[in-house]
């Protein structure tokens, strides 16, 4: 006879197994890697330079205008042939008014209230590692939230079936040679990879089955010149066993997904992004996605190419 | 802890000897963590090696240095979420890799359960993973859990239900066909 079985105690062995240790390796690598990060300054608005000159300023004004209303007021009243003294123009009012500028935040994780954010150099380095371009959008609304520091996601969800339009930076270089994967093997990556021309990476993703493309557009994004392609995916990604993937790493979320990719030249960089728009996406958050790409602000790396 | 608190004090104010004695101190439950929820060493080693270099990155935003590790458990978390999506899903539905197993715990645990336990799992979503992995493993309650994860409580409980059900179910399922000799890919 046999003890009866608790789901419970079963549940606990099975997680209580497995690995328990990170592999020195990692330390190594983390070690290295916050050698080139700096941390994330947290301004306190009074203690930001610009904040403190401005807060001069509005205190400096703000005397002249309380020294000029006391004058007004209190002051030895002016005859018909007396000089007026100086008073503080009206216009000086509003400028006195101490405002916070605009902080621009990076992006990071968890929900993002409407404001200007910046994508990390890193997101964009070359296979040498060099920082490439930086981006900075500007989230027009809450409900936007970020993922993974490299994508800003509206109405995210708890799945991928759940996730919204989303706004992602991402180096895209090559694709695999069939996008559908049915195999527990990836299949491999184009081989020669598209060259390092804007039409020759646009036109190797606008050529695949299970895609349809549309014309590889001229655009300027932040004065800057590139192209896009809009590829809208037509096959059932649930034949795909493994996922279906336009360009390397990157699996869709859902059929009829539509993967707007942007590809533009910064100096001789070619620096990429895309943004993904689901079949449910509703009309005001395709607005507010096109607001983000509008708002595109593009920093060129230090490092030149 | 205090000696915790002291290290995540310098490493705020840039010390990266001080930072790197903090990884060290949290890196294995880290790990241990994100294996559990990824069911994948390789990519539970870079989501944490991702969610350490995030929390040196933002360390200044916070505020209570006692808070360190919850925090990072938040932060590590939504790197095991990204890790799980930006990469591949070669593992999530064509063969069950166990994760490496270790001597104990002993006996409870038949092959049959843990290959059913190891597959129900593998169905769940990361986020179900996720609080049972907090509850179940790390030991937090409830409470805590969703604190840990920034979610309501009404959303850990949900999650931790479906969750604990569909292992429950595979576990019966199992008891229903014992001599369940599926050959695993």
């Amino acid at each position: 006879m046999t003890a009866p079985r608790d789901p419970d105690r079963l549940i606990q062995a099975f997680l209580a197994e497995g690995t328990t240790e990170l592999p020195d390796r990692s330390f190594d690598l983390v070690r290295h890697r916050i050698h080139g990060t700096r941390q994330r300054v947290v301004i306190d608005p009074w203690e930001h330079p610009a904040i403190r000159t401005l807060s001069r300023l509005a205190v400096a004004a703000a005397i002249v205008v309380a020294i000029g209303l006391a004058w007004t007021n209190f002051g030895p009243s002016t005859g018909p042939g007396a000089i007026p003294e100086p008073t503080a123009s009206p216009s000086a009012s509003p400028s006195a008014t101490p405002s916070a500028s605009p902080t621009i935040q990076t992006v990071g994780l968890g929900p993002l209230e409407p404001g200007q954010y910046q994508f990390s150099y890193a997101l964009t380095a070359g296979a040498d590692g060099r920082p490439g371009p930086s981006i900075t959008i500007t989230v027009p609304s809450d409900g936007w939230t970020a993922f993974g520091s490299f994508a800003v996601d509206k109405n995210y969800g708890p799945s991928d079936a759940e996730a919204g339009a989303s706004f992602v930076v991402w180096r895209i270089e090559n694709r695999y040679v069939v996008p559908c994967i049915e195999s527990g093997t990836p299949p491999p990556a184009l081989d020669p990879s598209p060259g390092p021309r804007i039409d020759e990476l646009l036109s190797t993703l606008a050529d695949q089955t299970g895609l349809s493309a549309g014309p590889i557009t001229p655009v300027t994004i932040d004065g800057y010149d590139g192209k896009y392609v809009e590829l809208t995916v037509t096959t059932d990604i649930a034949a795909c066993q493994d996922g279906f993937y336009p360009w390397l790493d990157k699996y869709v979320q859902g059929n009829n997904e539509v993967l707007r990719v942007y590809a533009i030249d910064v100096d001789g960089f070619r620096l990429t992004f895309f943004a993904r728009i689901p079949e449910r996406t509703t009309g005001a958050d395709r607005i507010e996605l096109e607001s983000i790409i509008a708002s595109i602000d593009i920093e060129p790396s230090v490092m030149k190419p | 802890m205090q000696h915790q608190h002291q290290l995540v004090d310098q490493a705020k104010r840039g010390d990266e000897e001080a930072f790197d004695a903090l990884a060290r101190m949290v890196g294995d439950r880290c790990m241990a963590i994100a294996v559990r929820i990824l069911r994948d060493a390789h990519l539970a080693e870079d989501a944490v090696q991702s969610a350490l270099i995030v929390a040196w990155r933002e360390l200044r935003t916070l505020r209570d240095p006692d808070r360190f590790e919850p925090w990072l458990h938040r932060i590590l978390t939504n790197e095991c979420y990204a890790e799980a999506r930006r990469r591949t899903r070669w593992s999530a539905n064509i063969r069950v890799l166990r994760v490496e197993e270790s001597a104990e715990p002993a006996g409870i645990l038949t092959v049959i359960d843990r290959d059913q336990l190891e597959r129900a799992f593998r169905r769940l979503t990361l986020e179900q993973r996720a609080v049972l992995v907090f509850h179940h493993y790390v030991g937090l309650p409830l409470p805590d859990v969703a604190d840990r994860l920034g979610i309501p409580l009404g959303t850990a409980k949900s999650r931790l239900h479906h969750a604990t059900a569909a292992l429950r179910a595979s576990l019966d399922a199992d008891a229903r066909r014992p001599f369940n000799q599926e050959r695993l890919a």
